[in-house]
């Protein structure tokens, strides 16, 4: 381990645990624009020589150690898919990228058609792409987050507080995320998108167990939902928001949570049981894209083939495009 | 009449705040030698020697960092911040005991050191003493959180 970072001692040991079972450096680095959440530069996921834990500025003391904990564990998994079986990413290429932009736009021109102020044409063709790449992210992160936060829990009891904290935080910053084009999004997209974080915030909740961190209760738009009978529910006031379309495909969702991570978070640590961790979140994936229909949106391959497919995106998107609406679009 | 602008600069300060400002941006040798000249000028300047120490920790010069601590603390016995960073310092020498007597002083004087308390936690688990590091933990959460809301709001003003 490569830091001047004073640490609490179950986070050194946390370290000690990946250099160990890994065979790896891992490195600590702190930076005044660093995200908040820290960010994890491994060896398996990109082409670099030394894993990097690169950490906000502002956490200097619990805070940091949790950050660089979830990253440890995030290593852990990713280190021993490499290691034991064959370590695959949600990836994309020409062909599924046109398959996800062409279900956007038939679900894009269903929302469009009911609405009085529609969305210029140049706005709704760049709006298909950003989507795409935003489900791309979300599955490519949240169905690890329960995961790893719910081993951080058991393995790092001193850090529960900390914990906490920050997934409240984190809770409240993804369901606040892209309000702004609740409007333009098309509904299904935006419901998706809200369930995704409802159903991993609510399966924390129960799993850590932390009553507070509900979205029910801490998230405005969903607190009417708290308590509410099923038969109020049910009245058409409720059925046409968002919002309660969000809890019920997040509801569905977090049943799917409920039955896939049926795990011991609490083994002693083997390369092994990360690996079993990995599958069990890529099962998890596989059930969230199906549920979805987003299958054959996706291709699980290697991490340097999503590293290839990251720098092609233009030209990815304009031949989806292409594909989807022919010589409308311009060469 | 007005005191001409190059006239009212305070060279030490002027100097200790670029210092600062290399610090800020990590570049820790071009702030070590501000504050050396600055204590050049003035050696009696407690920031001065604080703030090399500062720098110090970060390049892992641990012993060189308490030796300016204390030269801080020779001319300010109330200067928590060069307390706090002597704990750290001698925390990294594995000091243990010395580290804990450093930040509690640290901590009499401003009890809303963030680090200090994770210090005072760290060195209190090290003892064994692991009901009491839980508090200063607790403690330092608490301080490091409301910085963190504080640093949160900032950034969506701006």
């Amino acid at each position: 381990m490569k830091t001047n970072m004073p640490l609490s001692k179950p986070v050194r040991k946390m370290i000690d645990q990946v250099e160990g079972l890994l065979d790896t450096e891992l490195l600590l680095v702190r930076n005044a624009e660093g995200v908040t959440g820290g960010t994890l530069i491994d060896i398996y996921t990109y082409d670099v020589e030394k894993n990097i834990i690169i950490l906000p500025s502002q956490n200097i003391g619990l805070l940091k150690d949790f950050i660089i904990s979830k990253h440890c564990v995030s290593l852990l998994i990713r280190g021993a898919a490499a290691k034991k079986s064959h370590y695959r990413v949600c990836s994309f290429n020409q062909k599924t990228v046109s398959k996800g932009m062409r279900q956007i736009y038939i679900d894009s021109l269903k929302d469009e058609a009911k609405k009085v102020k529609k969305l210029p044409v140049q706005k709704l063709l760049e709006m298909l792409f950003i989507i795409y790449m935003q489900f791309h992210g979300n599955i490519n992160e949240l169905p690890w987050n329960p995961i790893i936060n719910s081993r951080v829990y058991y393995k790092l009891p001193q850090l529960r507080k900390t914990q906490l904290y920050l997934l409240l935080k984190e809770g409240k910053t993804d369901m606040d995320c892209s309000m702004e084009f609740e409007d333009i999004i098309p509904r299904r997209y935006f419901v998706l998108d809200k369930s995704m974080f409802y159903a991993r915030d609510l399966f924390l909740a129960h799993t850590l167990p932390a009553d507070s961190l509900s979205p029910l209760i801490n998230i405005p738009q969903m607190k009417k939902f708290d308590h509410l009978e099923v038969k109020e529910m049910m009245t058409t006031r409720w059925t046409h928001t968002a919002w309660y379309q969000s809890k019920v495909f997040g509801d569905t969702m977090l049943a799917m949570l409920d039955k896939d991570l049926k795990v011991n978070w609490n083994p002693t640590a083997s390369l092994d049981y990360y690996n079993e961790l990995y599958e069990t979140g890529v099962k998890l994936t596989d059930d969230l894209l199906g549920f979805m229909t987003m299958k054959d949106w996706f291709v699980w391959d290697t991490p340097r083939h999503q590293r290839a497919a990251l720098e092609k995106v233009d030209v990815y998107e304009h031949a989806a495009l292409k594909d989807i609406f022919g010589d409308l679009i311009a060469e | 009449m007005q005191v001409p602008k190059r006239m009212a600069v305070n060279p030490v300060a002027d100097l200790i705040r670029k210092g600062n400002a290399y610090a800020r941006r990590t570049k820790y040798h071009e702030a070590i030698a501000h504050y050396e000249k600055a204590l050049q000028i003035d050696p009696r300047n407690p920031e001065g020697w604080c703030m090399r120490a500062s720098a110090y920790i970060e390049t892992e010069r641990y012993a060189e960092a308490v030796a300016d601590c204390e030269r801080a603390i020779s001319l300010n016995q109330n200067y928590a911040e060069a307390w706090s960073k002597k704990g750290r310092a001698l925390y990294q020498l594995e000091k243990i005991n010395e580290a804990l007597a450093a930040v509690s002083r640290a901590l009499a004087l401003n009890s809303n050191d963030i680090t200090g308390w994770y210090i005072k936690g760290i060195c209190l688990d090290e003892l064994g003493k692991s009901n009491e590091a839980q508090g200063a933990f607790a403690r330092s959460l608490e301080l490091e959180i409301i910085l963190d809301i504080d640093t949160e709001k900032k950034k969506i003003k701006k």
